[in-house]
């Protein structure tokens, strides 16, 4: 397999889980938040605090994907030209 | 889903004391008979291994080699020791999407239970491999870029660690409950006139291809917890 083919089936995956992942993490937050207040009686704090910690991790999740899709346009690019110094 | 024609539950109900059983969990049922049907075909093309293959040994040689070829692209050299845990489990979840294609028998994965028990296999290996790999040094990689932030960092890596479990639960669930459920809709729509057939045949690429993202993001979590924490 070519190093092109298997990095986008990475990135394709990983694109695939992208949506869902951001949702879900902001999901996770709001509800760790919501059961650690009828734990402890600290409403409304736990709530706010872990649900802004949940849209920071889907955030980051996206971050990170960018960054590799970065990465792979760059390479490409030096490959390309490369390939045109050599031609 | 209830499936209205169930043979094994209507086979095991007749047993007195697993009636209860039988109607309350039909998944557990199914997910072993996917799992005797794997075992099964493992046994008759492995009892006779020889250099010149037969037919059984000859498919399952040519599976094999393509899952641990890719295994080896994904992951890396590494990734050739955990070859048997991915092969398990894009085996098994195919096997178990396309049962829900053959009339009379039922995905095991159209039910949330099952894909959340193959996601936390996934989940505890992913950390088991990267302790295994990196000591104590594995904690680290949790804590972000430094060290003040750390208090910060850990709680959104484990939100979004968490994230990925129930994603790849969804994902699985949602897609295969939602095949069995078009299906069986159009059989009762138009049965007749072959209508859910187009459908199927999608459904046999859609179970390919959510085992295959299964099983290719468990690689893409191994490999992370092995090459990631410098």
């Amino acid at each position: 397999m070519k190093k092109s083919t298997r990095e986008s089936i990475q990135l394709l995956s990983m694109a695939s889980s992208m949506g869902i992942a951001m949702v879900l993490a902001t999901v996770m937050g709001l509800a760790a938040g919501y059961y650690l207040d009828k734990w402890l009686g600290t409403s409304p704090w736990c709530t706010l605090i872990f649900l802004v910690l949940g849209i920071v991790a889907g955030f980051k999740n996206l971050f990170v994907i960018y960054k590799r899709v970065q990465r792979m346009s760059r390479e490409e690019e030096t490959e390309k030209k490369e390939k045109r110094n050599d031609g | 889903m209830e499936h209205p024609l169930m043979f094994l539950v209507v086979i095991l109900d007749k047993i007195p004391g697993l009636s209860h059983f039988v109607h309350a969990y039909p998944q557990v049922l199914y997910s072993w008979l996917a799992m005797v049907l794997l075992i099964v075909i493992g046994y008759l093309a492995g009892k006779s291994v020889t250099l010149v293959p037969g037919k059984m040994q000859n498919v399952l040689e040519v599976v094999i080699d393509a899952i641990e070829n890719f295994v080896v692209e994904m992951v890396g050299e590494h990734g050739r020791h955990y070859f048997p845990l991915f092969a398990t489990i894009f085996l098994y979840v195919f096997t178990c999407n396309l049962m829900g294609l053959v009339p009379g028998l039922f995905s095991a994965t159209a039910n949330i239970n099952t894909t959340l028990s193959i996601a936390l296999v996934t989940f505890c290996a992913t950390h088991y491999v990267g302790v295994k790999h990196h000591g104590l040094k594995y904690v680290k990689h949790f804590m972000g870029p430094m060290l003040p932030l750390a208090p910060l960092m850990i709680p959104i890596e484990i939100i979004s660690h968490l994230a990925r479990v129930l994603s790849l639960t969804l994902r699985l669930f949602g897609n295969i409950m939602g095949e069995d459920l078009v299906v069986g809709i159009l059989m009762m729509l138009a049965g007749k006139f072959l209508a859910p057939l187009p459908m199927m045949g999608l459904a046999i690429f859609t179970s390919f291809v959510q085992a295959f993202i299964f099983s290719l993001l468990a690689m893409l979590y191994i490999g992370g917890a092995v090459h990631e924490a410098h």
